[in-house]
């Protein structure tokens, strides 16, 4: 389990391209719909910690490795994750302009940034599906994503987040 | 050279004070660095914000990896990426002990729908504004139709998709490349 769980986190660390929120929905796609070891509900609830945590979001897979695999799967997702990243980095910081004015990696980064949409959607249609079954949460999704989206006042992320919970325990019981 | 102890310190206070998301980061970054240490050019620092759009993942983390290497060679980025995510991660492995513990009370299972009634609608809002950026001919639109169908109706590995998208961006954009980068802003 540990393994195939590190596994599963290296290849999207090494492939989601198209920064962190490519990743939640590859996150989303390998540890809650294909591998079943995570509900949805502590996926989002991994998710809203990344969000009252400082850092970087992403560093929610280590909440999602804890409850999976233990103290090693929070640390070895971790790695999994960032260590891609980490390598490429050095890679490319001697030939980084030659390798950003290439038109093939150009294009290439169009293709992946077009999928990510497409990542994204799915996501968001897997989650909604799994979760509004009824009238409150779905009032509650639309009222997140106007109070997200901002078109009155934009709400950060978190409080959001952290509010919904809060009225989850008064409502969803 | 900048010395080791003093890219941990800088880094993790970045870590431990960088709420809000990945452009809150990178401002409290870039204030860091180049405004209170000055240990980059504004011009040096875009640079490094630039290199995360070419790499997987959080577009942050890449760039404290970058800067800690400009700094101090490999150690200098091993440093700033440790401590770049040390905060995150103890707190994060804090909260999942936590809940671990207390997961089959009720009062968690109201918390967790109400949070995932909110993601629902956090992930539908990023859905859209990425598109809005990202996506801007008809190419893009149905390589984006042509991912969510192998993902919803196939059930393909996401990675394989991300890569099948690469291809399909290579057929599709080679030529048309040269103007402004997908989203690097600068003109290549």
């Amino acid at each position: 389990m540990l393994w195939r769980f590190f596994l599963s986190t290296l290849a999207i660390g090494c492939l989601t391209f198209g920064g962190g929120y490519a990743m939640v929905s590859a996150l989303q796609r390998e540890l809650v719909v294909r591998h079943g070891w995570l509900t949805p509900g502590e996926f989002s609830s991994g998710l809203a910690v990344g969000q009252v945590t400082p850092g970087p979001l992403m560093v929610m897979v280590a909440f999602m490795g804890y409850k999976i695999a233990g103290a090693w799967g929070a640390f070895l997702g971790t790695v999994a994750l960032f260590a891609p990243s980490f390598v490429l980095v050095l890679l490319l910081a001697r030939s980084f302009d030659r390798v950003r004015a290439n038109p093939r990696v150009a294009a290439a980064l169009r293709g992946v940034n077009a999928a990510v949409v497409g990542l994204l959607l799915a996501a968001t249609l897997d989650l909604g599906r799994a979760s509004l079954t009824a009238a409150t949460p779905t009032l509650m999704a639309l009222a997140a994503f106007v109070l997200i989206l901002g078109p009155f006042r934009r709400q950060p992320t978190w409080v959001v987040l952290v509010a919904a919970g809060l009225l989850g325990v008064a409502l969803l019981r | 050279m900048v010395s080791l102890p003093a890219i941990l310190q800088v880094f993790l206070k970045i870590g431990t004070l960088g709420f809000g998301g990945p452009f809150a980061l990178l401002a409290l970054m870039e204030k860091e660095v180049v405004g209170r240490k000055g240990w980059l050019t504004p011009a040096q620092f875009a640079e490094s914000t630039a290199i995360g759009t070419l790499t997987p993942g959080p577009i942050f983390f890449a760039a404290a990896v970058h800067v800690g290497y400009r700094l101090r060679g490999v150690p200098g980025a091993v440093t700033a990426a440790t401590a770049s995510l040390a905060p995150a991660f103890l707190l994060t492995v804090g909260f999942a002990v936590f809940y671990v513990e207390v997961e089959k009370a009720p009062v968690v299972a109201g918390l967790s729908r109400g949070i995932t009634a909110a993601v629902v609608g956090l992930l539908a809002t990023v859905t859209l504004s990425t598109a809005r950026s990202l996506v801007r001919d008809g190419a893009g639109i149905l390589i984006g139709v042509a991912s969510f169908v192998a993902l919803e109706l196939l059930g393909l590995n996401p990675v394989w998709v991300i890569l099948g998208a690469a291809g399909l961006g290579l057929l599709a954009y080679r030529e048309a490349e040269g103007g402004p980068g997908p989203c690097s802003g600068a003109s290549s």
